[in-house]
């Protein structure tokens, strides 16, 4: 049965294989150019950065965009490359009435087929993965004070999650064929989803998996290191009473942001306007709060999402399995 | 002797349009029955229905007494499949070809199915794509026979076969029937290439059954009665068909005519005839078309 399924994907594996070594060697390249561009302009970590690095930094931080865009885009290819056809394309060349009719059942060959595609996906995203830690840490978070992996671009794409993700494509572009039957509706549909199910969990999912920690907004900036920025908010701070004052924080922040507008900084153009509005905010008994998700919470998230995505595979499988028990060929 | 495939009441509803209904029949073990009907008259369904491709929307399937369904292990063991469309990975070789049949049959005889297509010179290292649509189907029906099933359920074997290559066919059918005990459905638009094979014989129209018998005995319950127009009441015979030409009328019917007056002439139809005569008459139904007597099979396999 795994013959079976790596002759008739070999073509398709084989693709996917030559993407990923692709992303490997730019990776490579990117992260032994950025090292000699850093040694010659006078870079030491240790020290202050140089102005001169600045622009260094930054044309070498464009370049490894590109890798980031690669390896974002590589659960879509997954689900659209390997996923999709697994159902969609037996139904439409009608080859599932030959299959089908051999001795395994529906069952055994759906299960078979996928765990051959999945066992493929794991091995290559777990080659992947410490290759990305690396290269991650070498160029892409390199500036960062106590590099860390959780902000949402480099956690995306790092870790265990990404290998849970890529099985979650797969998975679902199979399901998308088997409910549509055909590759082409299934490909729209596998995109579509993929895009709201991945976007969602970075954006909503992924940073209520473990706490929030909220840290008082100063005029300050704060470091990059503390975490991951989910959101900004502001809170009523329970100590401080101002008079009988009972406005809502919602008028607070509307009465603060036009006193902050209408300061002499801003029109100025002095830039003291945050200052101004933090302090409009304190002496209304209001605090404004960034909410984060620290550094330290990496890996509970890694392997909270991973689980997630594993949950979503268990269910598409099951429904997979559903409808090709009872479709008819 | 037991059936090999029974159904009861089949149907099988395509969103308004019945594509078969009210099917009852069976097909006795080890022989081999040709099923026969124009296009559209729900062959195709029966068989898929027979096969677990597709689910009744009515009554019931069984093969060896056992439930249709290709999530049994236990059915699928039994049965092989041929579709009209002779679906095959066309990026495979044929030899990846027998080698994806040989990796999904416990029972697959590699050594049958290789030999059946090196005498018929088809190169096994081309790919499927790369063959004629003879070939194709040559291939298909390797992979359908190397499973060694106790069932083949073949739609339109014949089809896109040149003569030499049917009479193969038709040889390889009845080696299988002989040697195993193979019971063989097959459909096909031609009479003509299922009377020296088959032994039983079924004929749909308008997706129903109107005859599903031997062969033995349609021949010989059918007369073709030739006499006088004006005298045709037959009370103890089916009339299938009559014409009239000139003075003289022409019936196929079924049953004992009896005697008849000096100016009755009694001929035995050819199976072409009776098909032909009971397509022709969509509403005509054979007197009892559940009760298909199951009778050892004699088959001259000269």
């Amino acid at each position: 049965m795994m013959w079976i399924t790596w002759r008739r994907y070999r073509v398709r594996i084989i693709l996917m294989a030559l993407y990923v070594f692709a992303l490997i060697v730019f990776m490579i390249i990117t992260e032994h150019a950025y090292q000699s561009a850093l040694s010659s302009c006078g870079f030491r970590p240790t020290g202050t950065q140089l102005s001169a690095c600045s622009g260094v930094i930054s044309g070498a931080k464009s370049r490894a965009s590109y890798v980031v865009d690669g390896l974002q885009i590589l659960p879509f290819l997954i689900g659209l490359i390997l996923g999709t056809p697994l159902i969609a394309s037996e139904l439409e060349a009608k080859t599932n009435r030959l299959a089908w009719a051999q001795g395994v059942t529906r069952t055994r060959w759906l299960l078979m087929s996928w765990l051959t595609l999945v066992i493929s996906v794991v091995i290559a995203m777990s080659l992947l993965a410490p290759i990305i830690q690396w290269w991650l840490t070498h160029v892409h978070a390199s500036d960062f004070v106590g590099t860390s992996l959780i902000q949402s671009n480099q956690f995306s794409i790092s870790g265990v999650a990404p290998i849970a993700a890529a099985v979650f494509a797969l998975s679902f572009g199979a399901c998308a064929g088997a409910l549509w039957g055909r590759v082409s509706w299934s490909v729209a549909a596998t995109l579509v989803g993929l895009w709201l199910v991945l976007g969602g969990m970075m954006g909503w999912i992924v940073p209520s998996l473990a706490p929030q920690v909220a840290v008082p907004l100063s005029a300050a900036k704060l470091p990059s290191s503390l975490g991951w920025l989910v959101s900004a908010g502001v809170r009523r701070n329970p100590v401080v009473h101002v008079g009988s004052h009972t406005s809502s924080v919602t008028a607070i922040v509307q009465h603060c942001a036009n006193i902050a507008n209408s300061s002499p900084n801003m029109q100025s153009g002095g830039g003291n306007e945050s200052l101004v509005y933090l302090n409009c905010l304190k002496s209304h008994g209001v605090q404004a709060v960034d909410f984060y998700q620290p550094a330290s919470h990496y890996w509970i998230l890694q392997w909270r999402e991973a689980g997630v995505y594993l949950v979503l595979v268990a269910a598409l499988l099951g429904l997979s399995v559903w409808v090709v028990r009872r479709r008819r060929a | 002797m037991t059936a090999a495939l029974e159904t009861v009441d089949l149907g099988r509803r395509y969103m308004i349009n019945w594509g078969l209904r009210n099917c009852t029949l069976r097909v006795p073990e080890g022989s081999i029955t040709g099923l026969v009907g124009p296009n559209g008259a729900g062959k195709s369904t029966l068989l898929r229905l027979a096969a677990g491709v597709s689910r009744p929307s009515a009554g019931s399937v069984s093969v060896f007494g056992e439930k249709a369904d290709q999530n049994s292990a236990s059915f699928l063991a039994r049965v092989s499949y041929l579709d009209q469309d002779r679906p095959l990975y066309k990026q495979f070789r044929v030899e990846e070809m027998l080698k994806f049949g040989q990796k999904l049959n416990a029972s697959w005889d590699q050594e049958s199915a290789t030999q059946w297509l090196v005498d018929l010179e088809i190169p096994l290292d081309w790919k499927v794509s790369l063959l004629s649509t003879g070939q194709q189907a040559q291939v298909a029906l390797a992979v359908c026979m190397g499973k060694r099933p106790d069932l083949m359920l073949l739609d339109e074997p014949m089809a896109s076969l040149d003569p030499l290559a049917r009479r193969g066919v038709t040889q390889m059918l009845l080696d299988s029937v002989a040697t195993r005990g193979t019971t063989v459905l097959l459909s096909s638009q031609i009479v003509s290439e299922l009377e020296p094979i088959c032994d039983h014989l079924i004929i749909l129209s308008k997706s129903q059954v109107q005859v599903s018998a031997s062969i033995g005995s349609l021949l010989a319950n059918h007369h073709v009665l030739v006499g006088p127009e004006g005298s045709m009441a037959f009370n103890s015979v089916n009339v299938i068909s009559s014409k009239v030409a000139g003075r003289q009328a022409t019936l196929l019917v079924e049953g004992d005519p009896g005697t008849l007056g000096s100016d009755w002439q009694v001929l035995s139809p050819d199976l072409e005839e009776i098909v032909l005569a009971y397509l022709a008459k969509p509403t005509a139904r054979q007197a009892a078309t559940s009760e298909v007597p199951i009778e050892t099979i004699d088959r001259d396999l000269s």
